[in-house]
């Protein structure tokens, strides 16, 4: 089984854009990570580093307590999936798959049954004699989950592999993934900016900005606790509406009563009733919009913008009364951070 | 033309100047030459432009660029102006081979233009010099063309330096191998111009550097048209067979 730990990583590139900033984690074996945030937050290149497809400006790595700092790629032993799948063009997907395990010198008819097994699971066996331009982009990524599992570690590089592909494949492809994962016990790292796959895959989730980690921890923990407004306006979807007294002094100052040294006040779509809550307040709606079993429900208190949802429609220009829970408040420091 | 009798007395066949031409001992020796100086020419050139290529690859852009762009330069110059220049390359005594590669290191000066033995070498070090760089230059651009990412995969699967080049960026280049050696055959079978400059009509000391274009201009000088057309028109089933099978060859690939 592979752990991973990172001690202290930096990565600056030539430019001096620092992508990646002292950060540290520690991955547990057979433990799926997703590394999510948005674009430019450094964690494509947490995993390039981890790859050794980029040199470290700071700090170690480990696998398995060794150090694999300066080691180059070949020497890693770990399977990666990259977003553009980048399988080889000019080979059948059997040569696609088989190459990584010539190149170790196994022998052909070991190479013929281990391919044949990872095959069946991902469904791909009837694409032996294709090459990667004839087949559809779910099957690519197939095949280079399939030459993945077969470099023959339990240490896999997710690279957005799923950013490619429309919205029904990812979702069925997550699911896999998530089955391979269950069965096969790997260590993974997933990296994504898409977080419902983060709550979806991650047993942990760290949730990145600016080439640091803002919060590691299971979905659920960030869903309820998110440490600062970064992560509580990144995680859930819609976002946490977050209030600050520049938006409606009128109504900050109705909720942050409970904690004085509060700077934002935030609370989700879902913590907003129509009926019934300990806090009331009166707003305009903007606009309705219809998300499937319910709707979501755009409001306005002065400059404030918020969002929840709603059971039925309710048209634009409407004033109602909106009720929150105070239990469901999340309060922020003049930082952003959380407290307690 | 070429069926016309150059003579009239040969009036009996339509083949009559395939027949002359066929028991022309000279005929088989440019034959035998051309195939020689393409074969040499091909042999050293693709294999050499792909090491340098793979070479530029490896450097910094800014360095790469500038170097290719240099290495260009010998094709863009007109075949005639690079045989004079290589006059005063290949002469027996003062040229730049022997005083800088032959003589400092104790060897005897070589008439690479008059000695039988070596005047084909000259004339393939000439094609080697001119298009070398021209070719490395297309492959590296190929060789650019592969995405960073199949290559990170290669590295990924264990595979070595030399076993991507050779597993991954070669196979990936194909295309553009089979186009610069049918370019390159193509040029290097018909070449009159750069023989012509620097061995004269003769074709050299016994013939040794004829090819088949100069062999046809031969006639020329003469008045022998119709066997000058005879040899031109030979020319091409060989070069229409070769250039077929690049082609088929580039078929398959697709």
């Amino acid at each position: 089984m592979s752990k991973v730990r990172f001690s202290g990583i930096s990565k600056i590139y030539d430019g001096g854009v620092k992508a990646v900033d002292n950060l540290d984690l520690e991955i547990e074996s057979g433990e799926m990570i997703v590394l999510v945030g948005p674009s430019g937050c450094g964690k494509t290149t947490t995993l390039r580093l981890l790859a050794g497809l980029e040199e470290l400006t700071a700090g170690e790595i480990y696998i398995n307590d060794r150090d694999v700092s300066c080691e180059p790629p070949q020497k890693r032993n770990l399977g990666m999936v990259f977003q553009n799948y980048a399988l080889y063009p000019h080979k059948t997907i059997y040569q696609n798959l088989a190459f990584g395990l010539k190149v170790r010198k196994v022998k052909a008819a070991e190479i013929k049954r281990l391919i044949d097994e990872v095959s069946v699971k991902l469904n791909i066996k009837e694409l032996y004699k294709r090459y990667p331009g004839e087949i559809s982009g779910g099957q690519k990524q197939r095949v280079a989950l399939g030459r993945a599992l077969l470099r023959g570690s339990d240490l896999i590089l997710f690279d957005e592999p799923l950013s490619n592909l429309d919205a029904s494949l990812r979702m069925k492809l997550r699911l896999e993934i998530a089955e391979l994962h269950r069965e096969k016990k790997f260590t993974g790292i997933f990296v994504t900016h898409d977080q419902t796959e983060a709550t979806a895959l991650g047993d942990r989730i760290a949730v990145m900005n600016e080439g640091k980690i803002c919060q590691l921890a299971t979905p659920q923990e960030l869903y309820e606790f998110p440490a600062d407004t970064f992560v509580a306006s990144f995680i859930g979807s819609p976002a946490m509406n977050l209030l600050s007294e520049k938006e409606s002094k009128e109504l900050y100052s109705q909720f942050s009563t409970e904690k004085d040294s509060a700077k934002t006040v935030g609370f989700r779509p879902e913590s907003i009733s129509l009926e019934s809550g300990t806090q009331a307040f009166k707003a305009q709606v903007l606009q309705s919009e219809l998300q499937g079993a319910d709707w979501l429900v755009y409001g306005k208190v002065d400059d404030f913008n918020f969002c929840c949802r709603s059971k039925c429609e309710i048209s634009s220009g409407e004033v109602l009364d909106f009720y929150v829970d105070s239990a469901k408040l999340h309060f922020f420091d003049s930082t952003g951070k959380r407290l307690k | 033309m070429s069926f016309d009798p150059q003579h009239p007395a040969q009036a009996t066949s339509a083949f009559a100047n395939y027949k002359t031409l066929f028991s022309d001992g000279l005929f088989s020796k440019a034959i035998k030459n051309t195939a020689v100086y393409t074969a040499s020419c091909l042999g050293i050139i693709i294999p050499l432009s792909l090491c340098m290529a793979y070479l530029f690859s490896q450097m910094i852009n800014k360095v790469k660029y500038t170097s290719s762009f240099i290495l260009l330069l010998p094709g863009l110059f007109p075949p005639i102006v690079l045989a004079i220049l290589f006059m005063n390359v290949f002469h027996g005594r003062t040229g730049l081979l022997n005083q800088v590669f032959i003589m400092p290191f104790g060897g005897k000066p070589v008439n690479w233009m008059s000695h039988p033995d070596y005047i084909l070498s000259a004339m393939v070090i000439q094609s080697v010099w001119r298009w070398t760089g021209f070719i490395t230059l297309f492959l590296l651009c190929g060789l650019e063309s592969i995405p960073k990412s199949v290559k990170e995969a290669a590295t990924i699967d264990g595979a070595s330096k030399f076993q991507i080049f050779k597993s991954i960026e070669i196979p990936g280049i194909k295309h553009l191998i089979i186009f610069c050696a049918a370019f390159l055959f193509i040029d290097t079978f018909s070449l009159f111009a750069g023989s012509f400059t620097l061995l004269g009509p003769s074709g050299g000391t016994a013939n040794a550097g004829l090819l088949m274009v100069n062999y046809a201009y031969k006639f020329t000088r003469f008045q022998e048209y119709n066997l000058a057309s005879t040899v031109c028109v030979s020319m091409l089933p060989i070069l229409m067979v070769l250039t077929g099978l690049f082609c088929l060859r580039r078929r398959k690939q697709a």
